[in-house]
């Protein structure tokens, strides 16, 4: 049993309650979520154009540097190894030189670290979070799904990452 | 309430853009979900806020609803946890009267009632106040209610209880009118 049980109180409660949305109601909630979608646009956009540019800028400009950084450090992140452009897997894997040089000098080869990266964020209704890199000669992008609220209807996102080549 | 068919109809025509599907939709739930919003917060004033905020919920996560016929049901969940989520941050807004096409005469004479109501469930714990709103407005059996409620469906039966027996309490002297 759901409903209150309870005439006289259900009655109170009902008589009580809003009897209507307020005039041009449907106009106001119509305005606000195209206003929403606007901003998202303009957000999903002005990422776009700031990855697009960090990309650009990082790919010509910035030399790989041989310090480690905190995005690399330690987990040892990044695609190595020849698998080709758009592999599915970008965990790293060492390369026979590093495997020989950690054996004979008796400790771990040093993670190589991205030259340049640049997150952006999940915005509004969007999926993920995108993550790029230029990484030992490598362009590097990895999307990381954004965690899904409880109520939320739908496939789950899936993480997924890629590299190619960069000359 | 349209049947689910049209519901169908209407939430594939509102995926495609299409506004006069959006406003049909709205205008087939608003008055039940502010009913709603109303009992979730006990303030008339963010409710409307509340359904609002909702309804642009469901407009931009549209795409993510599976069942176009369990719209209803979907929209309802929503405003749940807008509610509870606003509930959480809202702070107390000076006093407005609502303007839901009531008469002057009529507001005088419920203006009362409708002030002790307010009270009463303001009085009342959140999950108390949860758990009455979506037996009183929500459309949802015990099991999914208590399901929403993230509690076992005899927490929220005792919760139900315990709402009523103190809406009974505060609003005695209007019961035994």
């Amino acid at each position: 049993m759901d409903a209150l049980d309870d005439p006289k109180l259900d009655a109170l409660l009902r008589e009580a309650a809003p009897r209507g949305a307020p005039a041009g109601f449907a106009d106001a909630v119509l305005a606000r979520a195209r206003a929403r979608q606007r901003r998202g646009r303009f957000v999903h956009l002005a990422a776009a154009a700031a990855a697009m540019l960090a990309l650009a800028l990082g790919a010509t400009l910035w030399p790989e540097r041989p310090t480690p950084s905190p995005l690399g450090r330690g987990r040892g992140e990044g695609p190595q190894g020849g698998r080709g452009p758009h592999s599915q897997a970008p965990h790293p894997t060492l390369s026979q030189r590093e495997r020989e040089l950690g054996e004979a000098g008796g400790r771990q080869p040093e993670a190589p670290a991205p030259a340049f990266a640049a997150v952006v964020p999940s915005r509004g209704d969007s999926t993920h979070s995108v993550m790029m890199a230029r990484f030992e000669g490598k362009f590097v992008i990895f999307a990381r799904p954004r965690a899904a609220e409880a109520d939320e209807d739908g496939p789950s996102p899936r993480a997924s990452g890629g590299w190619t080549t960069i000359d | 309430m349209e049947p689910d068919a049209d519901v169908a109809g209407l939430v594939s025509a509102a995926r495609a853009g299409s506004e006069d599907a959006w406003r049909r939709l709205i205008e087939a739930h608003q008055d039940a979900l502010l009913r709603l919003a109303w009992a979730l917060t006990g303030d008339r004033h963010l409710a409307a806020d509340v359904a609002q905020e909702a309804l642009v919920e469901v407009f931009v996560r549209i795409r993510q609803l599976r069942e176009p016929a369990a719209f209803g049901g979907w929209v309802r969940t929503i405003l749940v946890r807008t509610a509870q989520r606003r509930r959480r941050r809202h702070k107390a807004l000076p006093e407005r009267e609502m303007e839901d096409g009531r008469t002057p005469e009529a507001d005088l004479a419920g203006q009362e009632l409708r002030q002790a109501v307010d009270a009463a469930l303001a009085g009342l714990s959140d999950a108390c106040r949860d758990a009455l709103a979506l037996a009183m407005e929500g459309g949802f059996s015990s099991a999914e209610a208590a399901e929403l409620l993230g509690c076992s469906p005899e927490a929220y039966r005792v919760r139900l209880h315990k709402a009523r027996q103190r809406l009974r309490a505060a609003l005695a002297d209007f019961l035994t009118e």
